[in-house]
């Protein structure tokens, strides 16, 4: 074998793996789904915390149950598809998968508590206000990891925006204008950097 | 060994399991991505189904790859994992690489 043949051989497996290494985060369709619905589920909610829409302020919990139902269908249904595209099973979309997983887990675990908690008496029905900076910070936590991973400068925004958006809705967040403000802030923290997520695994 | 009298290096060092061309660059896919699906590395290698499922066979006779078949659906779904005996092998193979590369 000369030295010719061989390097030409490593030249091939280091550009298969390089390849490889590049694959990019297939999970945007879903981020940009799950972001898509809580901002319209925060704006319905301060919608009726505002009294625009005629309805009962305790009707905002059924707008919650209503956004977890649709997200962990549509989750389930883009998960089958996404789960066949070549690199989902890359580090970064094994981590990606496990960061949102977990958040997604937490943010449940916090609001269930609530429910409970307040359900017997144990809170003011602001608590259920806390949940919104929880989950900004939640998402911060996950996007900086991923960021940190990847690399892509896209997801350090997302969580310096998740990050910030933690700290204003904690500040206002017994202010009934928390969840307009909070939906805005979700464009800006996880509508935007998902549509790019998704946008970079289309030009795969 | 020589070969068109270009300077040589030392073929034994170099674990042969690994070094077909197909089987490095399905090494070099696993080490960044395992499991993988077969048509992903399939198109991802430029193999054609034959020729790759051959050298699947062979990494996996050294106990480089695991090959699970199943169902993804109605589909049938063969997924290729790197095993650890694989990852070690393709460590040393690397090392083995640089070493004989930089003494020449």
């Amino acid at each position: 074998m000369t030295n010719e043949a061989l390097i030409s051989d490593l030249e091939y497996a280091t550009d298969i793996a390089k390849r490889a290494e590049a694959t990019p985060l297939i999970g945007g369709s879903i981020g940009l789904m799950w972001t898509c619905l809580a901002t319209i589920a925060l704006m319905i909610h301060g919608a009726i915390l505002a009294g625009w829409t005629g309805l009962d302020t305790s009707l905002a919990g059924l707008v919650w149950l209503f956004y977890g139902l649709l997200g962990t269908l549509f989750s389930v249904i883009l998960g089958r598809r996404l789960s066949s595209k070549p690199g989902s099973r890359s580090l970064a979309n094994r981590v990606a998968e496990a960061c949102w997983l977990s958040m997604g887990l937490m943010v449940t675990v916090v609001a269930i508590t609530t429910v409970v908690a307040f359900m017997t008496g144990r809170v003011e029905v602001v608590a259920f206000n806390f949940i919104v900076p929880s989950a900004f910070s939640l998402s911060a936590v996950a996007y900086g990891v991923i960021a940190r991973l990847t690399g892509y400068g896209y997801l350090k925004y997302a969580s310096v925006a998740s990050g910030l958006s933690a700290a204003v809705t904690l500040y206002i967040v017994q202010d009934p204008s928390m969840y307009f403000v909070a939906g805005v802030l979700l464009i800006l923290s996880g509508v935007i950097p998902s549509t790019i997520e998704v946008r970079n695994g289309a030009a795969q | 060994m020589t070969d068109g009298g270009n300077p040589n290096i030392d073929i034994e060092a170099i674990d042969d399991v690994i070094h077909g061309r197909l089987r490095l660059g399905v090494m070099a896919y696993l080490s960044a991505i395992s499991p993988a699906s077969f048509p992903e590395l399939r198109d991802k290698t430029g193999a054609t189904n034959g020729n790759l499922s051959t050298h699947l066979t062979k990494l996996e006779t050294a106990g480089y790859v695991r090959q699970e078949k199943g169902f993804k659906g109605k589909r049938p779904q063969t997924l290729v994992y790197l095993t650890d005996a694989g990852r070690a092998a393709w460590i040393t193979y690397l090392d083995a690489m640089k070493a004989l590369l930089g003494s020449n």
